[in-house]
């Protein structure tokens, strides 16, 4: 049976557009929720899982042009995100998501005068492999990734997960590419400490 | 001036999307030099982005959703004169 991890994204392309149903499904396992999760945030959970149904089947008619100029994943992450964009506007979804919840400015890891006083710790590994041998790790960070603000974990997804640009984010999430900047390393910063928590306590 | 720690925290995840240059780049590499605090932020920041981007996020698949989907894919993608 074939099995796609085995295969360049050149191949999987070739046998998904040569009709080959077992690969599909594969396919769709291994991205469908990364697409899930950015409708989730951007659409919001009422009609993320419409949306990601739309933007499958815009991503399979278009399946012909796809060039590879960019991975596969970051190509359906794209299609995913203004699809949620806009449904997110014709809905008239009143959260806006340039609005920032933000506790930085009373940060208690930061003294009066910005400097450090409880720095994070040092960590036992350091790649993402070595971090998430611990399989706790795992889901206590993707328990604290579905506790964000959903701008912010929006914002997660498009960049880290999807590999977009900076300008792409701006544009699909309306906001300013400071506000970006700040959304970004506010969710960075939250799994930084959900990390910097297990590695010391050993729980979430 | 250099940045003071705060804003350190701030650029560390800022130069992983647009890596500074010029004076922004070498008070940040100053202050890295002087605090080790920053420093180790600055590398764990990347790793936490690094580790996000290898995770996904365990929600439910519709099976709904599933279906519809391959359904168009088999419209869209497999060939009707292939005998089966
Ligand atoms: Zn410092």
């Amino acid at each position: 049976m074939t099995d796609i991890t085995a295969l360049s994204e050149e191949q999987i392309l070739e046998k998904l557009l040569g009709g080959n149903e077992i690969v599909f499904e594969q396919v769709f396992n291994k991205y469908h929720s990364s697409m899930q999760s950015v409708a989730y945030a951007i659409a919001g959970p009422i009609i993320a899982d419409e949306v990601v149904q739309e933007a499958w089947v815009s991503a399979l008619k278009a399946l012909p042009k796809f060039e590879g100029r960019s991975s596969l994943k970051s190509w359906l992450i794209r299609i995913v995100a203004n699809e949620a964009k806009t449904r997110r506007r014709k809905e008239n979804r009143s959260v806006s998501l340039e609005a920032i919840q933000d506790s930085w400015s009373t940060d208690p890891r930061f003294s009066e005068n910005s400097q450090w006083k409880n720095p994070s710790s040092q960590w036992h590994g350091d790649t993402p492999e070595e971090l998430l041998s611990a399989e706790e790790l795992k889901n206590c960070i993707e328990k604290s990734m579905l506790k964000l603000p959903e701008n912010q974990l929006a914002a997660l997804r498009l960049r880290d997960s999807g590999g977009l640009s900076m300008d792409e984010l701006c544009n699909i999430l309306e906001v300013s590419s400071s506000n970006v900047r700040v959304l970004l390393h506010r969710a960075r910063d939250k799994v930084l400490k959900v990390i910097d928590h297990f590695q010391i306590t050993g729980e979430c | 001036m250099l940045p003071n720690c705060k804003q350190m925290a701030e650029l560390a995840s800022k130069n992983l999307d647009t890596p500074l240059t010029g004076m922004a780049w070498l008070k940040r590499k100053i202050h890295m030099l002087m605090c080790k605090h920053c420093s180790r932020y600055s590398d764990q920041i990347k790793l936490s982005s690094k580790t996000v981007s290898t995770l996904d996020l365990d929600l439910p698949i519709n099976e709904d959703v599933k279906k519809n989907v391959e359904k168009t894919y088999q419209e869209l993608h497999c060939r009707k004169d292939v005998s089966q």
